[in-house]
């Protein structure tokens, strides 16, 4: 659905964001991950035709948002959430969503249906004709979410949702993001929030200028760090180090009474080691796999180690 | 251009300005107190300090370009505010990102801008006419308003100086970085108007003149085309967006 070759973005000599290229499929949930002014809203503005590119490429739903048509084809394609709400607070939060969906060109019975069905499930129903400006953050949010689901869009963007929201609150948000997730919408989330990336999003890319590494989180961790498997041993004794060397691991250290091992296939290989130490005689307290967790991948990669 | 996406967005403005009371006292209060108030002022010259009537009538006719005058200081107010309000709300971000052309969103903007001040204008000028007339009627003999040069003022210069100076608060607001610069700048279309009124005060030209009126309202007409063409032409969204602090 939307998709960047080497998208790039400078402000007079700043180069916000540098050679970008990903691609979020149908149904996916893709989580940008950064910390501040790694050029994760410079990145959605160019997706949502709000700001020009400096140079590359980016398609979202087939159009090119180089196109001056396609571009008002791409902002019917997409919801935004924008990085502050933007509501008219004199508004309440049915004629915000009612001008709106005015505004995204959608059929008049279309908006009342959609307004009621997203209020009543963003628990904002009973509260719908109150001005906005009565409602609290996470209310506001709720509004900006629904705002930019009210014309029916195929993609949700969303500019860091829960920054500056109370726990409680950015929960609330949390789970309506895995409610649209349930959904199969397809949806482009900007955070800063590691936790976050990490149980919203099917495909992570973390972003500092560069795309550092895309991957699904549990790939990202393995790609960096690897995974390690580490043998527990009663005795890590020379005959029972022999055979584990016989049988050709990437990498393996012994510590103590642990073997700690780095395999290409850990699912078929471990069993054969463990066989083998076995068979030289040697007694196994435990087998485990660990890897480095997705935070120590991000620090890692964010930075620069 | 869609008409009707402008019209939605000068509903959002009507309905923005009838709970702003700065924006409805500027609207309304001011153009209505300047119809009591003219209409008084001669009250009181005639009944109390018995000045002829014709020493009377050029200060009636003069009083009519206060109406071009006001017809161009409503919109410094409302055009500013209309795009600074979503400025410092945010909510331009949101309203660009929807499938809305620029001049789209700008003519709704000057719909609502324009359509507030002239028809503030026209009830400050119907209750001066009804209020100066009924003055005046009794000495003069006749009705003196309205007249040729007064409905060239109203019909034809004032509603070209709204327009003059709301398309000079658009492009002021869309490319300054703060409400005060914004609002400063948008007076220069009354500069003009000030330095014409001026004029007149000192004889320089006849402003009950007709003709001289109508010339005015070209003039204004002309520059209105031309600064409504340069503020949909410099409305930049990107930097609207990325430039505002
Ligand atoms: N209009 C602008 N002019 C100059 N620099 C900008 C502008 N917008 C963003 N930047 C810079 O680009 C970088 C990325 O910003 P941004 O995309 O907002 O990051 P993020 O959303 O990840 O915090 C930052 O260094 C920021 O200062
Ligand atoms: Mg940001």
């Amino acid at each position: 659905m939307i998709a960047t070759e080497n998208l790039t973005r400078k402000f007079e000599g700043l180069t916000a964001v540098d050679g970008l290229s990903f691609h979020v499929d149908r149904g996916e949930v893709f989580g940008l991950l950064g910390p501040n002014g790694a050029g994760k809203t410079t990145t959605i503005r160019m997706i949502c035709c709000l700001i020009g590119k400096t140079s590359g490429k980016a398609t979202v739903g087939g159009f090119s948002i180089d196109d001056p048509d396609g571009t008002m084809s791409i902002r019917k394609l997409i919801g935004l959430v924008p990085d502050n709400v933007g509501l008219y607070e004199f508004y309440s939060a049915y004629k915000n969503l009612m001008y709106f969906g005015r505004l995204y060109e959608t059929p008049e019975s279309r908006i009342t249906s959609n307004i009621e069905f997203l209020m009543k499930k963003l628990d904002l129903w009973n509260r719908k004709d109150d001005p906005v400006s009565t409602y609290s953050k996470g209310m506001k949010q709720k509004v900006a979410i629904a705002r930019a689901l009210v014309h029916d869009p195929e993609i949700l963007v969303m500019d860091e949702p829960t920054a500056n929201l109370d726990p409680e609150a950015a929960r609330t948000i949390r789970d309506t993001i895995l409610d649209l997730k349930k959904e199969g919408r397809t949806i482009l989330l900007n955070t800063h929030n590691l936790d976050e990336a990490q149980r919203l999003s099917d495909t992570i890319g973390i972003l500092k200028t560069k795309l550092l590494a895309v991957g699904k989180p549990q790939n990202l961790e393995h790609a960096i760090y690897g995974r390690s498997t580490v043998i527990q041993l009663e005795s890590a004794g020379d005959k029972v180090v022999q055979a584990v060397r016989d049988m050709n691991p990437r990498k393996f250290t012994v510590e103590g009474n642990a073997i700690t091992l780095e395999l290409e296939v850990p699912e078929k290989e471990t069993p054969l080691i463990v066989s083998a130490i076995v068979a030289a005689g040697g007694k196994i307290k435990s087998v485990n796999e660990t890897t480095g967790s997705l935070e120590d991948v991000y620090l890692k990669l964010v930075r620069g180690e | 251009m869609r008409f009707w996406k402008s019209w939605l967005i000068a509903r959002k403005e009507f309905d923005f300005i009838r709970i702003k009371k700065s924006a409805l006292g500027i609207s309304f209060g001011l153009p209505i107190g300047l119809g009591v108030l003219l209409p008084l002022i001669i009250y009181f010259e005639v009944s109390r300090k018995k000045v002829p009537i014709e020493a009377i009538t050029p200060l009636m006719g003069s009083f009519a370009f206060y109406f071009i005058i006001i017809a161009a200081l409503i919109p410094i107010y409302t055009s500013v505010s209309s795009i600074v309000v979503e400025k410092i709300e945010r909510s331009l971000e949101p309203l660009l990102a929807t499938p809305t052309s620029d001049r789209e969103i700008l003519v709704g903007k000057y719909i609502a801008t324009f359509t507030l001040a002239i028809v503030g204008t026209y009830i400050g000028a119907a209750i001066f006419v009804t209020l100066m007339d009924t003055v005046t009627h009794s000495s003069i003999g006749y009705f003196y308003f309205p007249n040729t040069a007064f409905d060239i003022a109203l019909f034809a210069a004032a509603p070209a100086a709204s327009i003059f100076s709301t398309a000079f608060g658009v492009l002021s607001s869309s490319r300054v970085t703060s409400i005060q610069s914004a609002q400063s700048l948008s007076v220069v279309p009354l500069l003009p108007l000030i330095i014409l009124y001026l004029m007149g005060e000192l004889d320089l030209i006849n402003l009950n003149d007709a003709t001289i009126l109508a010339y005015v309202a070209i003039g204004l007409a002309v520059a209105a085309a031309l600064v409504f063409q340069l503020s949909t032409a410099v409305f930049d969204r990107e930097e609207i967006l990325t430039r505002w602090k």
